[in-house]
């Protein structure tokens, strides 16, 4: 068919205005629309924060950072591993610096802890900083927007307490950091006394809205903070900070006695450690765990072939110092409950030299479940408190008291009354007993270093190492009661100065 | 070993050009391989005189079996775990199961590539269809919708009996998947005109393109057995997570070309480009670029020289955009999965995810460049001469920011960089007839500075328990090697001892002894091509080199760190042992890295010259061809990465463990070598 010339121009007009007008609806109109995107599975600091529901959800993430690797097992790296309590073992270069107390500023775990401990503060800024503005009206049911708050700054204080105690001074940041710029995101140290002055405000704001528990449920009440944890936490800085006050130590430890939560000591000790009584009486405060995607991997690391199913070489091997602690003590309860011997297909420089070899296993985590455990840490139990509230007593001079204390932890450890007869006695003796009572916890390095110990205390050790049958020298000085600030991020914030001792 | 089969249809009528083409290669790890083939087709139609149709389609389907590199074997990296691990373990225990370094806890590397099955599969289906319309003489609508499909799929199975991970996890079964969509829509109109010598060409037009990523990956644990591979045979869900992201840009596109005569040509562009990676107010930038080029030899007031056949003189000055960042990121992302139980149930929590930037814009280059081409003796010889000076401004880059701000790093514009170089590039046809002889050269001259850094330092290139390699400052190159001078072994205890800032010699330098210690930007790249033919064979050699940049080579930190229970190189037999020995290999320290960190002491010199291909070609003759009714056949070989001649120690001084990164170049960290291939091929067309 032919068609006309005329015909071939008004199809052509009427294509060119078709054409043009698809051309402009897509590449003209809207065009800002078109760009303007919101992230799909994602929110944004815009939208986040408006409801009671997304303040609960930003206050979890604040929890979650209770399952870093810092609170899985660096903790115990940085308090066991490091002092007279455990070895490395394993195979981790960079554990086994630690445990010979040979701290280089660019060991990767200290830059991690860092990190997770600064990241998990951002979230509790997060909380802090939006949850006031959030407009909800079922926030402000049963006071729930005064009580998020007050677990926010615990948390806060918490993370705090674990840099100061580790760097010394540290910066402070109190709130979500949200520019770019150098001038505000390198800050330089805050001093000492600054980050515990910070720890004490964030815990007495805690104090002013934390209820003693948040109803029935005790897998609620010991995996949020309550008054009885963020009284827990103020005893245990009273007695860390440079100017200890034992005064308020004794107060807030009897202030957690007093809590309507009905802290008391269970019994039987083996019960703590058995997986079959999470959240019990005696826990004031302990990471949770159920296995699956909330998982704990850290007993994997520590537990021997028969229970973990691997063979290779396990970490956090209990020293020959430890394990002879227990023993003067004729300690058998608590020593079954925190060790396992058993022989494995590995050396150990500490405990014998060859293949087959019978060496114990820090236990009080009992299942590894492929990786998979829901074995916890206490972040406060009862008997801690009760150590603190003795030490306090003695240091105040009321040395009966302080026994009575000590003799409750002892008896529970089917140990007789406490010979210690003067204050100095005494305070050893509670040291002591916290070291057997508080292995594995993440307590010791802490304990040395408050009482001004650990020089002594690592010096005088008599570690063989049995590939060459030397005394190991920890060489532990002064200087080494802090860590080095980590060079990475010295690298990434010019205005960190670095601890002395270290460069 | 690879082979290539092309397979090629030239039709006239509809069907204008369809492409067939198969490669396969087993790599040089282990377990390593690739599978790759494609084939395209196009379309075209004249509707009419004034109407045109077409289409294109492509289909590629890729898969591989990956191997980690760039890491320790701590980390699972097989090259470092092929080298550190010591090679009397043997590799399977009498039960089957695989063996490990009694000292510590990993496998050999056997376990990292058999243990585990790993496939990636990625279908790639690219299509357009267009239209052109003569809307009156001259001018011209082009309407063009494209698509791009990817589907990638991941397979993963550990069986639960063989390796101890997958023995303490019951065996693990992944599978993820990764789409993406992707959709671009062009209206453009264009205008021809030529009037005696002058000739114009105007066009305009608008642009917009989207792109949808949507992710979904599922993990099982508790396998019965190692017959089901697929995680539907787990009896535990680990894993089990989808998410979606998008990023769309706008452009509206001109550009003029004038030419008169053929002698003075003038290209004018200016684009406006809008991007949903910016926020509003940042999201449009404004692009212009001009370009002018003078053809002297056709001047009339050159002399007629004989053996000159064409000189051009070359100029442009432009600006171009960058937004190659993800689609949100100006904005501060608040992460999902931070989840905690509470009560023995499981909550949902959030967590910020990025930092806000509200700031965040265009990243623009300005290139101004001048060049010269000039051809010879009947454009036997060709010259072509470039210098260019590019500055990047607002260069958009992640900044590792200071972890007290929770965040590891930033997406930031920080500052000014500068590029400035020569190219040359020489063509010569030295033996024309039936014996030929064809050169290319080429050579390139560049120098990188950062100008302004907005007072920050750039670092980047961490290696494990050494810190950061890389350091980019203001006034210096991009990815300058930071570190410490080493001095040498001190002979009374087989220390390593460094110089430090005053010349003095330590065994613990500070941090503020580090100095520059390396360069890893080359002086100049260089490349050769030969092709030389005689009748129906053809040969070629291509040679590629790089002169004057150094290899920061972290391997031998771990094949010659001595400090812990892994296979060392044999370097270290020359490692101090006692007092008074002189050697220039520290002694053996275990758990301490003094005498191993970033230092000059891993410095090389990363110069090279490779033999980058050689192949050789037959043409099947016309004669023998027209008997079959196919246009042409060749067959060639070619041998990839067969020579290199360099002073490196390490696998391959072409490789950078952080990929592209332009802040941390020039590191190996038992990173993937190139490797030597030979490919056979056959082209054949119809």
């Amino acid at each position: 068919m032919k068609s006309n010339p005329k015909n071939i121009s008004i199809m052509k007009i009427k294509n060119i205005i078709h054409y043009i007008l698809v051309g402009a609806t897509i590449g003209l109109t809207s065009c800002d629309d078109f760009l303007d995107l919101d992230p799909i599975s994602e929110a944004t600091s815009g939208n986040a924060y408006s409801t009671a529901s997304d303040a609960e959800a930003a206050l979890t993430g604040a929890y979650d950072s209770f399952q870093s690797e810092y609170y899985i097992w660096d903790n115990i790296i940085f308090n066991d591993v490091i002092s007279d309590n455990y070895y490395a073992g394993g195979d981790n270069p960079e554990v086994i610096a630690v445990a010979e107390l040979n701290f280089s500023p660019t060991n990767g775990r200290l830059f991690n802890n860092w990190t997770q401990l600064y990241n998990a503060i951002s979230k509790a800024n997060v909380v802090l900083q939006k949850v006031p503005a959030i407009n909800d009206l079922k926030l402000d049911q049963n006071n729930r927007r005064e009580q998020i708050l007050g677990e926010a700054a615990f948390l806060r204080a918490f993370h705090y307490y674990q840099l100061v105690k580790m760097w010394g001074g540290v910066p402070l940041v109190l709130e979500p950091v949200a520019s770019l710029d150098p001038a505000e995101t390198q800050l330089p140290r805050s001093s000492v006394t600054e980050v515990y002055a910070q720890i004490i405000r964030d815990l007495e704001f805690a104090l002013e809205r934390l209820p003693e528990v948040y109803g029935p449920s005790q897998s609620v009440n010991k995996a949020r903070a309550t008054s009885g944890s963020a009284n827990a936490l103020m005893a245990t800085v009273y007695a860390h900070k440079p100017d200890r006050d034992y005064q308020k130590v004794l107060f807030y430890a009897q202030e957690v006695e007093k809590s309507a939560a009905g802290y008391r000591l269970l019994q039987n000790f083996a019960h703590l450690f058995d997986g079959n009584h999470y959240n019990n009486d005696e826990s004031i405060m302990e990471i949770q765990y159920t296995g699956d995607t909330e998982a704990n991997w850290g007993p994997q690391l520590l537990l021997p072939p028969s229970i973990s199913g691997d063979s290779w070489r396990k970490f956090v091997v209990p020293s020959v110092n430890l394990i002879n602690a227990f023993d003067a003590e004729g300690d058998v309860i608590r020593k079954n409950a925190s060790f396992l011997f058993e022989s494995v297909p590995w050396a150990d420089e500490f405990w014998g030299n060859t293949v087959g070899s019978s060496i114990p296993f820090a236990f009080k985590w009992k299942s590894a479940n492929g990786w998979a455990s829901t074995n916890r840490q206490y972040i406060f139990r009862l008997a801690d408190i009760v150590l603190l509230k003795a030490e306090a007593l003695n240091e105040l001079d009321q040395l009966e008291s302080a026994r009575i204390e000590l003799n409750r932890i002892r008896s529970r450890a089917g140990l007789g009354d406490t010979p210690a007869s003067n204050k100095n006695e005494m305070r050893l003796a509670i040291l002591n007993e916290r070291r057997l009572e508080l292995c594995q916890e993440a307590r010791r390095w802490d304990d040395l270093r408050r009482l001004n110990m650990a020089v002594e205390v690592i010096n005088s050790l008599n570690e063989i190492d049995l590939r060459t049958n030397v005394r190991v020298d920890f060489n532990m000085t002064e200087n080494k009661m802090l860590l080095p600030i980590p060079q990475q991020e010295r690298n990434r914030n010019p205005n960190l100065s670095q601890n002395p001792g270290y460069n | 070993m690879c082979f290539v089969l092309h397979n090629s249809f030239l039709n006239c009528s509809t069907i204008r050009f369809s492409q067939y083409s198969w490669v396969e290669q087993k790599g040089a790890v282990r377990s390593s391989s690739m599978d790759r083939y494609n084939f395209k087709m196009n379309l075209d139609q004249e509707v009419n005189d004034w109407f045109k149709l077409g289409a294109n389609i492509s289909y590629s389907h890729y898969s591989d079996v990956d191997v980690s590199d760039n890491q320790a074997i701590n980390q699972g990296g097989v090259i470092l775990g092929m080298l550190s691990t010591p090679p009397n373990i043997g590799v399977y225990n009498a039960d089957g199961t695989f063996t490990s370094n009694p000292f510590q806890d990993w496998e050999n590397p056997v376990a990292f590539t058999d243990g585990s099955d790993r496939s990636y599969k990625s279908q790639r289906l690219l299509g357009n269809v267009y239209s052109e319309v003569n809307i009156i003489p001259d001018l011209k609508l082009r309407t063009n919708l494209g698509i791009e499909y990817t589907n990638s799929v991941y397979d993963y199975f550990l069986d639960p009996f063989r390796t101890s991970y997958g023995r303490a996890r019951q065996g693990i079964g992944r599978y993820n998947t990764n789409l993406s969509n992707f959709w671009i829509f062009e209206n453009i109109l264009s205008y021809n005109k030529s009037i005696d010598a002058h000739s114009f060409n105007v066009m305009g037009g608008a642009v917009a393109q989207k792109y949808l990523w949507e992710n979904s990956s599922i993990e099982r644990i508790g396998f019965a057995s190692d017959a089901i591979t697929t995680p539907n045979a787990g009896s535990t869900i680990q894993n089990a997570d989808a998410n979606k992201s998008e990023k769309a840009n706008a452009s509206f596109i001109s550009r003029l070309n004038y030419n008169y005569a053929d002698k003075y040509l003038l290209t004018a562009n200016f684009r406006a480009d809008g991007s949903s990676s910016f926020g509003p107010g940042n999201r449009w930038g404004y692009f212009p670029s001009f370009s002018a080029g003078w053809r002297i030899s056709q001047e009339s007031f050159m002399p007629k020289w004989h053996f000159l056949s064409d000189m051009k003189l070359r100029a442009g000055w432009g600006l171009v955009g960058n937004d190659k960042i993800p689609g949100y990121a100006y904005l501060g992302r608040v992460g999902v999965g931070a989840n905690y139980p509470i009560g023995g149930v499981i909550l949902p929590g959030t967590y910020p995810s990025s930092i806000e930037n509200r700031n965040l814009k265009w990243e623009a280059t300005e290139q101004k460049n001048i060049g010269l081409d000039v051809a010879l003796f009947n454009s036997r010889l060709v010259i072509v001469a470039d210098a260019y000076i590019k500055n990047t401004s607002d260069l958009l880059l992640y900044v590792n920011l200071p972890r007290s701000t929770g965040f590891s790093s930033g997406l930031q514009n920080v500052g000014k960089l500068e590029n400035r170089g020569l190219e040359f590039q020489v063509t010569s046809r030295n033996v024309t007839g039936e014996f030929t002889w064809d050169t290319d050269f080429n050579i390139s001259f560049n120098r990188n500075k950062v100008i302004d850094a907005v007072g920050q330092e750039i670092i980047g290139g961490g290696v494990a328990g050494r810190g950061d390699v890389s350091y980019s400052r203001e006034g210096k190159p991009l990815g300058l090697f930071y570190g410490y001078v080493a001095g040498g072994v001190d002979p009374s205890n087989g220390m390593m001892y460094y110089i430090n800032r005053n010349g003095a010699s330590v065994y613990k330098p500070s941090p503020e002894d580090r100095t520059v210690i390396g360069n890893p930007n080359p002086d100049f790249l260089y490349g050769m091509t030969n092709t030389f033919g005689y009748r129906n064979f053809d040969l070629s050699f291509f040679l590629q080199g790089s002169q004057g940049n150094d290899i920061f080579n972290a391997t031998r930190i771990e094949t010659e760190g001595m400090i812990d229970a892994k296979n060392q190189s044999r370097k270290v037999l020359n490692r101090w042992k006692t007092p008074g020995q002189v050697t220039d290999i520290p002694r053996a320290m275990a758990d301490n890295t003094d005498n191993s960190i970033i230092s000059t002491r891993f410095v090389e010199d990363g110069s090279y010259l490779r033999v980058k291909a050689i192949t050789l070609g037959y043409e099947v003759p016309r004669d023998i061809l027209s008997r079959f009714n196919l246009q042409r056949v060749r067959l060639h070989v070619t041998g990839e990465n067969l020579f290199t001649f360099t002073g490196y120690s390490g696998y391959d001084p072409e490789v950078n463990a952080f990929g592209t990164s332009n802040v941390a170049l020039g590191i190996d960290y038992g990173t993937y070598p190139h490797t030597r291939n030979v490919i056979f091929g056959v082209n054949v067309s119809f």
